[in-house]
Formats: structure tokens, C-alpha cells, sequence
């Protein structure tokens, strides 16, 4: 057993594997970042048009939310096939490391940008009216009450966001993405390699892992209900 | 302090109007501590929410101290709401926040202090509603009373020359509303700050207005001196209101007493003097002590019983005479 174990991953190239997983990182990483700087004010302003919000404004919401509807309901794989004329437009590859991030951001903010609006859906009403009471302006009570109030839920949000971005990120190896999934794609599924693949998706497992209670904690921390 | 001339707000459920309010006017003179009182749906939330313009009346006027809130522009607003503090039934204070950035943010709102100004306000605001030690504590640290203790804290941040209470003292229980009330009634000696309170429940009327109006359906019923109203509900809702905690104009037939009854009404130093006795030798009568109550009305006492008069000489007409030369309010009730 222990001998045929080895032998299974004696062909395995680990520094492969290491080049992969970094990046896997830095695509999740580099996604995420503009995932939470685009989704955050487009959360916000969903939040804020919805029905009975400070902002309400039926005919906004209902075009943000179709527009956040479409993109969400578009299989990834196909919106990563679409978006390529984008992608080279943006900056001028759509392969390798870079090419999937205008993808990944543009598939993942809509996401973010709904779990923002449910997270923002959840604080008391009673804290908008105190705040509004208290002669507090629009961009008041957003950074200085709902904001705050909603830290830890935004912080979990930004972990289910980030934990979409490494399967995103893995699928977009299709398109020539680079990082795990590039890997188990070439390897893995065309070369039949399935020591890749194992290894492929254990390191996706022990990342997805790392999130999440990397997260947890960090929304323990903050939270104060 | 405050008009309020015919105003009137209504909302629309599922493609009707349904109105909330409707035709009130009313009077709050600056300094005194007016109570609306009704029952859930009479429209006191919406009342009290057009004060601050959380809730803009359809029409009518609204005049604090001379000028129109409902044709103050944007920021105009703005600054009467700094001005104009409120407290809420369920406290909303930001829990992310401790009780010390809850009660700067209000200040941080106003944009007029320095910081070392901000942390010397909290912490005059704490020590005044007696939450020393609890700055740097989160609200889900504290018990229901605190919280409030924290909410009133924040409505006085900016030095306020009103303060709204919608049903501030609800999600209390009985011991710490009297605690809240008090406070209440401090702040409001102590700084000569106007409060408007909406509440459901009697007994905070009596314990800390001067004045009360009563709201049914939307609509003003009864409006006047808390010892007035209180004692002599003239509206059917108040006497529904009152009834919970006072002796009733049907007592006689709900005990089943025969002859004559009489409803007496102490108010102020003639409640703690032995008037029933000396009018009682002087008349030859006796008194019955059927039902009543004898306590405060705020500051003043007051004491409302019903008596059955016995004996030959329980002429009603002599009766009534002889309390109403003692300032004592006699009526006599059907039997």
C-alpha cells in the first residue's frame, strides 16, 4: 500500500504543483480585491433602491438587479468564453494569470454585490431612523452606521466571495487561465495523469479550508451581538 | 414650544389609503413633559415621528418655536434633527459600536467638537445617566435598561431642547421603567428640556407627564392636565385606557350595592386630610368605603373612592354640598 502510494506520486512534478497553487493565490487574491472594491458600492446602492430603503428607486433596482441577475445566471465557463474579446480590450491578454482576472472580477461581483444587499437587509430599521433621527446625512448613516454595523457579515460575505473565486479561478484553466486548474487540465483530464488531479483537488481542498476559518475567525472576532 | 395645526398623514397598503393621522392640532408649551397616550394602530408612533419629520405630514403645520420644520430646507433639517433628540423602544443602538462610540456618533454627526470635546461630552453623558463604567462595553453587554440608559445618552449628545420618547419604557420591565422614568423627569428638570412621550400605558402618564392627549382611530379625543383626564375621562377610549387601574362609573352595578353611591375626587393636600370623617359626624352619615384608590399623579396626590352612604340622613344634594366645601369633587353614581 505504502509502497504503491509512492509510487503514484512518483512521477508528480511538486514544483509544478507549487508554481500552480501560487497561482491559484494570486488570482484568487488579485480577483478578490476588486470583486470587494466594485461589489461593495454596487451592494450598497442595491441596498439602498431597494423597496422601502432610504434611496427607493424601483425603476434603478430593477435594472441593477436584472443586470446582476444575468451575469450570475450565465454558466462561468461560458461567461469566461464570452468575455475574452473584454479581456484582451482590458489589457491585451486573455491567458496566463492576468487574463483571468478581468473574468473572475466581473463573475464574482455580482455575487458579492447580492450578499452585501442580504447582509445590509438584515440590520434593524430602527438603526437607519435613529440615525436619520440624529440629523445624520445619507453618507452618514452608510460609513458610519450601516458599514460598521454589518462588518462581521460583510467579513463572511468576502469569505463565500473568496471560496467562489478559487473554483472560478480553477475552471478558468479551460481558457488557458493558469494556476490548479490549468494544471489539472492539462495534466490531469488530458494526459490522464490522475496524480495530478488528486493532488489538484487536495490543494484546492486544504485552500478552501484555509479560507474558511480564516474567515470564521475573523467575523468571530468582530462580532459584538 | 411646538404647534401643531391640523395635520394630517395617511399610507398606502396595497394601492389604498389608509390614514394614520388626521386633523390633529395640538399645543406642547416648552418645559413640560406631554404624553400621548392610545392604543397599538391609534397613530401615536406616526404623531410623534412628524415631529422630527421621520414621518412628513400630507398637510397641516408643524411650528417649533416660531418656524414651519415641514418648509425647512435640506440642511435646515438636518440641523433641527441634531438638535431634536429621540429614544426608541428597542434602544436601536449599533451594536458594533461600544456604548462610548454610540454616544459620539451623534456628536461626530454635528461636526462642531474636537476630539478631546467628544470625549469629554461622553463622558459627562455617561456619568449622567449613571453608566460610569461601562464605556468601552458593547450594548449586547447590557441589560434592557442600561441600553435605554445609553439610548438617552446619545439623544442628549448635542444639548437637545426637545426629546422624543416613542415608547421608550415598553421593553422594560416594571422596576426599570419607574428607573427610566425617573431619569426622565431629572433630565427634564434639570436642563429644562421639553419631552414629547408616546406610550400605551397609563402609568407613565401619571408618573411623569404634565399634560396628555388621547388618540384613537387617528384622531385627537381628549386632550388636557393629566389629574383631569385621568380622573374624569371624558372619551370612551380613555376610559378604557384609565379603566385598567381606577374605579368606574358602573360600579354600583358590578358590585350589586344598593343605596346611594357617591365617586369622591381628592386632589392635592385634601387627600391626606380625615374629610370622610368630619363630614361624616357633621351629617350624621356613614360611609362605606366600597372601592378606590389613593396615590400620585406626578407630584401631586390625588385619591379617588367610591363610597356607599348609609343612614337616614343620606340626602345626595347634602352630601355633595358638604364635600364640595372641602374642594372635594362628589358625584353621585346610578345605583
Amino acid at each position: 500500500m505504502n509502497a504503491s502510494t509512492f509510487n503514484l506520486f512518483a512521477s508528480l512534478d511538486w514544483s509544478d504543483i507549487g508554481m500552480a497553487t501560487l497561482e491559484t493565490l494570486t488570482m484568487v487574491g488579485g480577483s478578490l480585491l476588486f470583486t470587494v472594491l466594485l461589489g461593495l458600492p454596487l451592494g450598497v446602492v442595491l441596498f439602498l433602491t431597494g423597496p422601502r430603503q432610504p434611496l427607493e428607486h424601483a425603476r434603478l433596482y430593477a435594472a441593477l438587479s436584472l443586470l446582476v441577475n444575468l451575469i450570475r445566471s450565465t454558466p462561468f465557463v461560458i461567461l469566461l468564453i464570452i468575455l475574452i474579446p473584454v479581456t484582451v480590450t482590458l489589457i491585451g491578454t486573455s491567458i496566463g494569470v492576468p487574463g483571468a482576472i478581468p473574468p473572475l472580477v466581473i463573475g464574482a461581483t455580482p455575487f458579492f454585490a447580492r450578499l452585501v444587499e442580504n447582509v445590509l437587509r438584515e440590520v434593524d430599521r430602527g438603526i437607519i431612523e435613529a440615525s436619520q433621527a440624529m440629523g445624520a446625512t445619507l453618507p452618514q448613516i452608510v460609513f458610519g452606521a450601516l458599514l460598521p454595523e454589518t462588518f462581521p457579515g460583510l467579513l463572511a460575505a468576502i469569505t463565500v466571495t473568496a471560496i467562489t473565486l478559487v473554483s472560478y479561478a480553477a475552471m478558468s484553466g479551460v481558457i488557458g487561465g493558469g494556476g490548479l486548474g490549468d494544471l489539472a487540465i492539462r495534466f490531469g483530464y488530458q494526459r490522464f495523469q490522475s496524480d495530478v488531479m488528486f493532488v489538484t483537488v487536495a490543494v484546492l481542498l486544504l485552500l478552501v479550508q484555509a479560507l474558511q476559518v480564516f474567515g470564521d475567525r475573523l467575523v468571530q472576532r468582530f462580532s459584538h451581538k | 414650544m411646538i404647534e401643531i395645526d391640523n395635520i394630517s398623514k395617511h399610507y398606502v397598503v396595497d394601492g389604498v389609503a389608509i390614514p394614520a393621522i388626521s386633523g390633529i392640532s395640538l399645543r406642547v408649551e416648552a418645559g413640560e413633559v406631554f404624553g400621548i397616550i392610545g392604543v397599538s394602530g391609534a397613530g401615536k408612533s406616526t404623531l410623534v415621528r412628524t415631529l422630527n419629520l421621520l414621518e412628513r405630514p400630507d398637510s397641516g403645520r408643524i411650528r417649533v418655536d416660531g418656524s414651519d420644520i415641514t418648509t425647512l430646507s435640506k440642511d435646515q433639517l438636518l440641523r433641527y434633527r441634531r438638535k431634536t433628540g429621540m429614544i426608541f423602544q428597542h434602544f436601536n443602538l449599533i451594536s458594533a459600536k461600544t456604548v462610548g462610540e454610540n454616544i459620539r456618533f451623534p456628536l461626530k454627526l454635528a461636526g462642531e467638537y474636537t476630539r478631546a470635546e467628544m470625549d469629554r461630552r461622553v463622558d459627562e453623558l455617561l456619568d449622567l445617566v449613571e453608566l460610569g463604567g461601562h464605556r468601552d462595553k458593547y450594548p449586547a453587554q447590557l441589560s434592557g435598561g442600561q441600553k435605554q440608559r445609553v439610548g438617552i445618552a446619545r439623544a442628549l449628545a448635542n444639548h437637545p431642547k426637545l426629546l422624543l420618547c416613542d415608547e421608550a419604557t415598553s421593553a422594560l420591565d416594571p422596576q426599570t421603567t419607574q428607573s427610566i422614568l425617573s431619569l426622565l423627569l431629572d433630565i427634564n428638570r434639570r436642563f429644562g428640556l421639553t419631552i414629547v412621550l408616546i406610550t400605551h400605558e397609563m402609568d407613565v402618564i401619571r408618573r411623569i407627564c404634565d399634560r396628555v392627549a388621547v388618540l384613537d382611530r387617528g384622531v385627537l379625543v381628549e386632550e388636557g392636565v393629566v389629574a383631569d383626564v385621568l380622573l374624569h375621562p371624558q372619551h370612551e377610549i380613555t376610559r378604557a385606557l384609565v379603566q385598567e387601574s381606577c374605579p368606574s362609573a358602573t360600579t354600583g352595578q358590578r358590585l350589586g350595592l344598593s343605596g346611594p353611591l357617591f365617586r369622591l375626587t381628592f386632589l392635592g393636600a385634601v387627600t391626606y386630610q380625615p374629610i370622610l370623617q368630619s363630614i361624616s359626624a357633621a351629617l350624621d352619615v356613614g360611609f362605606n368605603i366600597v372601592e378606590g384608590v389613593v396615590g400620585r399623579i406626578k407630584e401631586t396626590p390625588y385619591g379617588q373612592i367610591t363610597v356607599q352612604a348609609l343612614g337616614d340622613a343620606a340626602d345626595p344634594a347634602r352630601i355633595a354640598a358638604a364635600f364640595g366645601e372641602h374642594a372635594v369633587r362628589c358625584e353621585a353614581l346610578p345605583s
